[in-house]
């Protein structure tokens, strides 16, 4: 694998660190909540 | 290594979490019946089915062969991952027709298409195959899982490969399809969003944009090369640049540099490194020039280097060779190599019509695979799995528009990946060795994002990983179900007796995949290369035949995929060895294997009776396949049927 | 566009015609189109943008020759289905009646 090291220079706040996880976390967890609905009703329905 | 702070664990904690209760939550639909553990019963609206293709074929593995395309050839390395444009002509041509004959899966559609004892033995084996071919592609996505595992936390091979995917199998075996599905579409939403993030970051740690293009006019022109084990030790060696058309030499290196056998520590190597990376970056030298290898340098045997030239002083292509006798004989190092750097963002960089590393007649076979290779079914080792999903959406309709959807997002995230690897490739020009550019993706990832987004990063990536194991294993449990237990070990049985079959195939598939993870070694590439490549080569317009033209027979088919095993071996490994045929490029093995195996399949298809006309005109009516299927149209218009 | 059939009846739909061929060769020019323009764009060069938008432009015209025959197809195909879904598992089960 890779044998050597790279300096590395972080870009963006670290506050972009919380933000962006928990957008997409919220995103993610919005549209599971969708899904979960949509079919439980359509089931309970048939 | 890496370490992981508290917000990292919690945001990988959460998101694993979250992915497993999507999936386990549809427990009580997936275990109603056979239908709803392999198909969520048929009803799925087509984004469903859609994002399941997409996130099924994003696995951990992906970006990595991406990043080692794209950053070797740029963007004409897209082209590469351009496979999946098969789906272009069969979402609406072979989707339509296997949807509309309702079969679980490839192998019984064969039951369907063909009739008797040799429908019932390409049945048995396209099934025998697929359990094999997903216990092997989940263990190969399980030991990339490892790999990168063993990079990030230095934890051992088997244990990346064990734990993430038996977190998938949790839902499976609970939800089956369901729960594949539903975990799918929102492993795919992250995914996508992980995607688009850590490649902006990968752009931006690049300087942007303009920065990119500008960089890259700038840079030097770079070769990799293997020094070959065949050279003696203390070998004085030199580069030539030449012209292709006329063989005149631009330049050559003005003094020899010398070739070491045995390995090169790691500072040394870690010097040579420094050295190629400044020599590519730098702007200073007017005239031509080999800037490296150079005076002095040392190479060692079996080892990657790059090797440097100023760029813009020759024409587009150049011949790249190696003297080991100061100039009197000449070895190819590589014909036809395009100067510069700029042309990396060119798709269409071609080299030549046969020659250098993307000829056209590449680029046509390519299109011609992917694109020709719609209008059959199997065509391309993907077709197994969408299958699955094409019989799983509600319609025709549905299934027509998520396949060909899936496949869009998927062409879509690979170009978003390929500008991520040119910001790469602009910070770090001169790696030669694909084992460290493969990696490049997920090095932009690692090193540039904030701290903070690393658990994060990681919980994306394992829902990349999750996505693609939960399929695998769900399809291949399939197979062992309909296609093995239900239609011959007990045809009678119970809805819940084969989801409980399902349940325990799902379990002896998850431990077959982990044994064969851990014997995949290093070599797996090339391997797998062979297995999915050359040996679907043979059979693939024989995929075409049986969906076009009713004259062929299961005879044909099932004597095509015989005979295709013994040939590839053939092409590929055995006559070239011998010097019986010369070691061809992979798109001239897949013409000869075309011409090869038809010479075989062909007399067997017409020496053999067609298949009963009762049973054609059955198939013809429900699914309406294209192509030339005349007698059996008239046949079926005669009895009053269409 | 009397080029393009917009009206189709349950027989005319399940035939292979012009309406099909025509889906087929945008879906390709889409797939192209959308690789290309997508990789471009996301380094802001404007051929990039173009290519992508044309790409999304195929991309709807396609849906828009191919939608009703689908949805022609889909409909009449439903009604069968049932019907279909028992010869398939009497298949399965070897009962299939000759």
């Amino acid at each position: 694998m890779i044998q050597f090291i790279i300096a590395s220079t972080r870009i963006g706040a670290p506050i972009l660190g919380v933000i962006i996880p928990a957008v997409i976390f919220g995103i993610s967890f919005f549209v599971t909540w969708l899904l979960i609905r949509h079919f439980m009703k359509s089931q309970n329905s048939d | 290594m890496i370490t992981f702070a508290f917000l990292d664990w919690l945001w990988l904690i959460l998101f694993v979490a979250l992915m497993v209760a999507c999936g386990a939550i549809f427990y009580r639909l997936g275990k109603r019946s056979q239908s709803d553990f392999f198909l969520a019963g048929r009803g799925l609206p087509w984004w469903l089915p859609a994002s399941s293709v997409y996130a099924t074929h994003t696995a951990t593995d992906t970006p990595i062969w991406v990043a080692g395309v794209v950053y070797k050839y740029g963007f004409a390395g897209l082209w590469y991952a351009f496979f999946a444009a098969w789906c272009a002509i069969s979402a609406f041509v072979s989707t339509r027709i296997f949807r509309r004959s309702l079969a679980y899966s490839q192998a019984e559609w064969q039951s369907l298409r063909f009739g008797g004892l040799g429908a019932e033995m390409l049945r048995g084996w396209v099934a025998g195959w697929q359990v094999f071919m997903n216990m092997f592609i989940l263990g190969w996505v399980g030991i990339a899982m490892g790999k990168l595992c063993s990079y990030l936390f230095g934890w051992d091979l088997w244990m990346g490969l064990v734990i993430f995917t038996s977190i998938g199998a949790v839902y499976v075996l609970m939800s089956g399809y369901w729960g594949v599905v539903m975990a799918d579409f929102q492993q795919g939403v992250i995914a996508l969003l992980v995607i688009f993030i850590v490649s902006i970051w990968g752009v931006l740690a690049a300087g942007g944009p303009d920065e990119i293009i500008s960089k890259l006019k700038s840079y030097n022109s770079t070769c990799e090369w293997t020094v070959p084990t065949t050279i003696a030790d203390s070998t004085q060696a030199k580069i030539r640049i030449s012209d292709p058309e006329s063989d005149k030499a631009y330049v050559v290196s003005t003094a020899p540099f010398i070739i070491r056998t045995g390995k090169s520590d790691d500072t040394a190597y870690r010097a040579v490194e420094i050295k190629t990376e400044s020599q590519v970056k730098n702007s200073a030298p007017t005239t031509l020039a080999i800037l490296f290898p150079g005076d002095g340098d040392v190479l060692y045997t079996d080892t990657d280097y790059t090797i440097v030239w100023t760029a813009g002083k020759t024409k587009k292509l150049v011949n790249i060779d190696v003297s080991y006798d100061n100039g009197m004989t000449w070895n190819a190092i590589d014909e036809n190599h395009p100067d510069g750097q700029s042309w990396r963002i060119n798709p269409f960089s071609f080299t030549g019509a046969f020659k250098g590393q993307f000829p056209v007649a590449w680029f046509v076979t390519m299109l011609i695979i992917a694109l020709i290779g719609g209008f059959g079914m199997g065509t391309n080792i993907d077709w197994y799995s969408e299958a699955q999903r094409i019989q799983s959406a509600k319609t025709v309709r549905d299934a027509s528009y998520s396949i060909w959807a899936g496949t869009a997002l998927v062409l879509i995230r690979n170009s978003i990946w390929a500008a991520a690897i040119i910001g790469f490739f602009v910070l770090y020009p001169h790696l030669a060795s694909s084992g460290e550019y493969e990696m490049a993706w997920y090095r932009v990832g690692f090193e540039y994002l904030p701290i903070g987004m690393v658990g994060f990063l990681f919980a994306g990536i394992l829902a990349i990983h999750l996505s693609t194991v939960s399929t695998q294993l769900n399809l291949g449990a399939m197979y062992a179900t309909r296609d093995f237990y239900h239609h011959y070990v007990n045809p009678r049985a119970s809805e819940s007796r084969l989801v409980n079959v399902g349940r325990i195939s799902t379990f002896i598939i998850l431990i077959g995949s982990f044994i064969f993870g851990t014997i995949i070694g290093e070599e797996i590439t090339a391997w797998l290369i062979f297995a999915l490549w050359i040996m679907a080569a043979g059979v693939w317009l024989p995929n075409i035949l049986q969906v076009i033209w009713w004259r062929f027979n299961c005879w044909g088919y099932l004597s095509s995929w015989i005979a295709n095993l013994g040939l590839s071996w053939l092409v590929v490994w055995i006559l070239p060895q011998f010097g019986v045929i010369p070691e061809l490029p992979d798109y001239m093995q897949f013409w000869l294997l075309i011409v090869l195996n038809a010479l075989i399949y062909l007399p067997i298809t017409f020496a053999t009776k067609p298949e009963n006309m009762d049973h054609l005109v059955k198939y013809y009516v429900m699914s309406r396949p294209i192509g030339f299927w005349g007698p059996v149209r008239k046949e079926a218009v005669k009895r009053g049927l269409i | 566009m009397s080029l393009i059939r917009r009206q189709w009846t349950a027989k005319d739909a399940d035939e292979w015609c012009r309406e099909d061929w025509i889906a087929i060769v945008l879906s390709v020019l889409a797939y192209i189109t959308l690789t290309v323009g997508s990789a471009l764009s996301f380094l802001l060069l404007p051929t990039g943008f173009v290519i992508l938008g044309v790409g999304i432009l195929v991309t709807m015209l396609m849906y828009w020759v191919i939608d009703p025959k689908l949805r022609m197809i889909s409909t009449e195909y439903e009604k069968k289905q049932k019907d279909y879904l028992q010869q398939l598992e009497d298949i399965q089960k070897w009962e299939e009646k000759q």
